[in-house]
């Protein structure tokens, strides 16, 4: 299996190791990825200009629609993002027609079909919880986990269609083919918090806070994120003392592929900054 | 005389313009960090820095990237053959001519004392390295003529850059030319380093020199007998030979010498060599008295930052320090644009029309920024909405050839910006249309014939963005909303609750609903839309609306009182 890889924006400074340990992961899997150089999705200019969006998105779309690939996104607000903007481009003829004729004056083509995935779908369907779990070198036996979903991957269900939206299953089952519990929690589908940083940083502050003692509470080892924005957030450094002795803040948060690449037994190099010592959860309780 | 003054004017030019640049580089405020330290300060630990680099290992690292990165140029190879081969033409070509052409009588007489400027090598090297040096330019100016983002990118630095060196270049070809086909100065030689008996000696040598040399005098054109040109041939060899090479070794001069035959006696006769002369090294001597100005500046500072950025770990500098580096880079930076060609946001800058997302533009903005001048309020809004749309893709920190760290400058910038009263865009938009919002509706009209439908139609953005009419106002988008949960009373924080914002809508109240903090502090996370029983896509509407409120901005600044609004 082939894919375009679409890293997005945030990943190469701010998250560099959610694109290694994903591409080691897929390696092992035997999948290619194309690199390609995309340009925004669009998402930052949402709320400011619709065409500006629409543009970017689809001009994206456009370059990889040339290779008759599918598209592979880490990021879930960049995967949203175009998923949205190719919904818009196939129902509204006058927006197609004006992107089109932008996209002609720089030799490119809106493609007739193009696929847009996450990584987790591709994990989900393209690869399939039998064949990860039949990969695994060092399943854990005792590591709980809260999956945390991130909200472009289940909402608008119309135009995303990973999972059922209210009532998904599929992380937690990635979850737990890598051996992880995955524990039910109450905030499980809700936002993280991260699209009001810089904006409200109060209020960003309170949802993450809200969002790590419901995981606590829950009995979690381990926060399981497969999007930068949520990692940022949830791994962000205190920026101040009250920050520093807030106990509501501290719970570590790993990326989907950091935890499948340690049952799959891969260096933790590759993998990144795992932020607890996984030594105890291989054996069982 | 008025080669010595015109020399002596334009390096004391130079000096003082290095002078003001070097002293900028401890004055420039850059950021936050940079408040409150003394330009005495900077400098100090400038030096201190300075002095620990060239006393420890590091120094090593420095002999390395000289050589890869400053003399062969290897950052750029990234970029392809032909970027890499242009900038090397133009390099390579420079420097010869500036060593071994301008320089000639400090530097080649030293290293070869048997220099003269007419004989070989030098004299075809001379034409090699300036056809090589033509060959750069021109290649630059069909790029940024071609392609898509240098053309936007282009400026009057770049073509001022571009059309000097090319004057420079011309000219001295030109110049080179008229001497070859001038029969005066065939005869100022013949006097000056000759000893030719005789008419006839005299006739023998021109006629050879006529032929084999490219000089053309006056008078209809014979073909002199193999005789004389013998003669003229052993002359030749006996007075001349010895200082000075056939100019068709100077291929270029020699070719242009060779065009211009027909006019040759016309034009050293009009003393349009003389001219060629001034305009050659008046306009070198231009470009090194306004050199510290331009980008020509770029010869001194890139190096000094690769140099700089290569030693030091950023993480560990100092406020001062890194205030002083960033300061450097801001002038190190050749607006090649390569990070601009690779500027993720770079559509996005093309759809608003502000060149200020782009990485390069910005840069040169915030070199603007820096110099503390009076810049109009529109301009800092550009510049604003610019840094504000960055990504932080990194592409510009790891495409840029001398390794310019722009995302921390772009994240002094939005200090900068904030010092002058220009904060970010989403703030300000949103505290603009905040301060208007009426809690108690005293001062809001509702008319009984709605503006509703109006409104509707303009909300076309979204899949169904005029979807607001359905609602009935159950309230279960609000229940489900993070935001509005996160309050234990919502409403006198929020001003408008999602629900209430849908109904007010229905009834074409816009700017109350822009006022409603709930807006901007909508996580765009579709909770409400997902779970409404109308089907009413309440986040797309929020959107939308906000896209409004950023028409509205740039349309009127003045009404919405953004900072500077009155410009």
């Amino acid at each position: 299996m082939k894919y375009v890889l679409f890293p997005g924006c945030k990943i190469p400074y701010y998250v560099p190791y959610y694109e290694t340990s994903s591409r080691a992961i897929l390696e092992r899997f035997g999948i290619e990825l194309l690199n390609l150089e995309f340009n925004c999705c669009g998402y930052p200019v949402r709320f400011l200009d619709f065409q500006s969006y629409i543009y970017s998105s689809a001009r994206n779309l456009a370059l990889a629609g040339e290779k008759g690939l599918p598209l592979l996104c880490l990021c879930q607000c960049c995967y949203g993002t175009l998923r949205y903007a190719d919904v818009l481009l196939r129902n509204n003829e006058a927006l197609f027609k004006e992107i089109t004729r932008l996209l002609k004056e720089e030799g490119l083509r809106y493609p007739p079909r193009i696929e847009i995935k996450h990584l987790l779908h591709v994990l989900a369907e393209d690869i399939g919880p039998e064949a990860i779990w039949g990969n695994n070198q060092r399943p854990f036996k005792s590591l709980k986990v809260a999956a945390h979903y991130g909200c472009h991957i289940l909402r608008p269900r119309d135009v995303v269609r990973f999972d059922h939206s209210t009532t998904p299953t599929k992380f937690e089952t990635l979850v737990e083919v890598t051996g992880g519990i995955s524990v039910d929690w109450s905030l499980r589908l809700q936002c993280c918090g991260d699209p009001l940083r810089d904006k409200n940083n109060a209020l960003s502050l309170d949802l993450r806070r809200k969002k790590l003692e419901s995981a606590r509470m829950a009995g979690a080892d381990v926060l399981c994120v497969a999007c930068p924005h949520c990692q940022m957030q949830f791994t962000r450094e205190p920026e101040n003392p009250a920050e520093e002795n807030d106990p509501g803040l501290s719970l570590p948060s790993l990326l989907y592929p950091q935890l499948l690449g340690l049952s799959l037994g891969l260096d933790e190099k590759v993998l990144g900054p795992i932020g607890l010592d996984t030594s105890g959860f291989y054996t069982s309780l | 005389m008025f080669f010595r003054f015109a020399l002596y004017f334009s390096l004391s030019l130079f000096g003082v313009g290095l002078v003001y640049k070097l002293v900028s580089w401890f004055r420039c405020a850059i950021g936050d960090q940079s408040r409150g330290i003394s330009p005495a300060m900077r400098f100090s630990s400038a030096v201190r820095g300075l002095t620990a680099v060239l006393f420890s290992r590091r120094v090593l690292l420095l002999g390395k990237i000289f050589l890869q990165d400053v003399l062969l140029l290897l950052r750029l190879k990234k970029e392809g053959s032909l970027r890499w081969f242009m900038h090397l033409a133009l390099f390579y070509g420079f420097l010869f001519l500036l060593f071994f052409h301008a320089l000639d009588r400090h530097i080649t007489i030293r290293l070869f004392p048997e220099y003269i400027s007419t004989l070989n090598p030098f004299l075809f090297l001379r034409n090699f390295f300036g056809a090589l040096l033509l060959l750069g330019l021109a290649i630059a100016a069909y790029r940024r003529f071609r392609d898509k983002v240098l053309r936007l990118t282009t400026g009057r630095q770049d073509i001022f850059a571009l059309v000097l060196l090319g004057v420079i270049i011309l000219s001295g070809f030109i110049l080179e030319a008229s001497k070859i086909v001038s029969p005066q100065r065939f005869q100022e030689m013949v006097q000056e380093y000759a000893t030719i008996q005789g008419d006839l000696e005299l006739q023998a040598l021109r006629a050879y020199w006529g032929r084999d040399f490219g000089v053309v005098f006056p008078g209809p054109e014979t073909r002199p007998d193999p005789e004389l040109l013998k003669k003229g041939r052993d002359l030749h060899d006996l007075n001349c030979a010895q200082c000075h090479s056939r100019p068709s070794t100077a291929f270029v001069s020699y070719g242009i010498a060779k065009t211009i035959r027909p006019l040759a006696l016309i034009l050293t006769a009009s003393g349009i060599s003389t001219l060629l002369w001034y305009l050659h090294f008046l306009s070198c001597f231009l470009g090194l008295a306004v050199l510290p100005f331009t980008k020509f500046f770029h010869i001194v500072t890139s190096p000094l930052i690769l140099l700089i950025n290569g030693v030091t770990d950023r993480k560990a500098l100092s406020p001062a320090d890194l205030a002083t580096i960033q300061a450097i880079e801001l002038d190190a930076c050749t607006h090649c644009a390569i990070c601009s060609q690779h500027c993720s946001v770079q559509p996005i800058s093309l759809r608003l029309g502000n060149p200020y997302l782009l990485s390069s533009e910005k840069l040169i903005a915030f070199k603007a920024l820096a110099r503390q001048k009076n810049l109009p309020a529109s301009e800092l809004r550009a510049f604003q909405e610019g840094n504000s749309l960055c990504t932080g893709c990194y592409r510009g920190n790891l495409y840029c050839p001398i390794g310019i760290n722009t995302l921390n400058l772009w994240s002094c910038m939005q200090q900068d910006l904030a010092h002058l009263g220009c904060p970010d865009l989403f703030s300000s938009t949103r505290d603009a249309f905040v301060s208007k919002f009426d809690p108690d509706r005293s001062k809001t009209v509702v008319l009984l014939a709605p503006e509703g439908k109006a409104f509707k139609k303009e909300m076309l953005l979204s899949s169904q963005g005029n979807s607001f009419n359905p609602c009935y106002t159950c309230l279960t988008c609000s229940n489900s909303c993070p935001v509005v949960m996160n309050y234990p009373n919502p409403v006198p924080v929020l001003g408008l609750l999602p629900h209430q914002i849908m109904y007010s809508l229905k009834f074409g109240l816009t700017s109350q609903v822009l006022g409603a903090r709930m807006v901007w502090d909508c996580l765009g996370c579709y909770q409400c839309q997902e779970n409404c029983p109308q089907g009413i896509r309440v986040t797309d509407i929020f959107f939308e609306i906000k896209n409004m409120a950023f028409q509205q901005v740039k349309t009127h600044p003045l009404e919405t009182g953004l900072p500077g609004g009155a410009s």
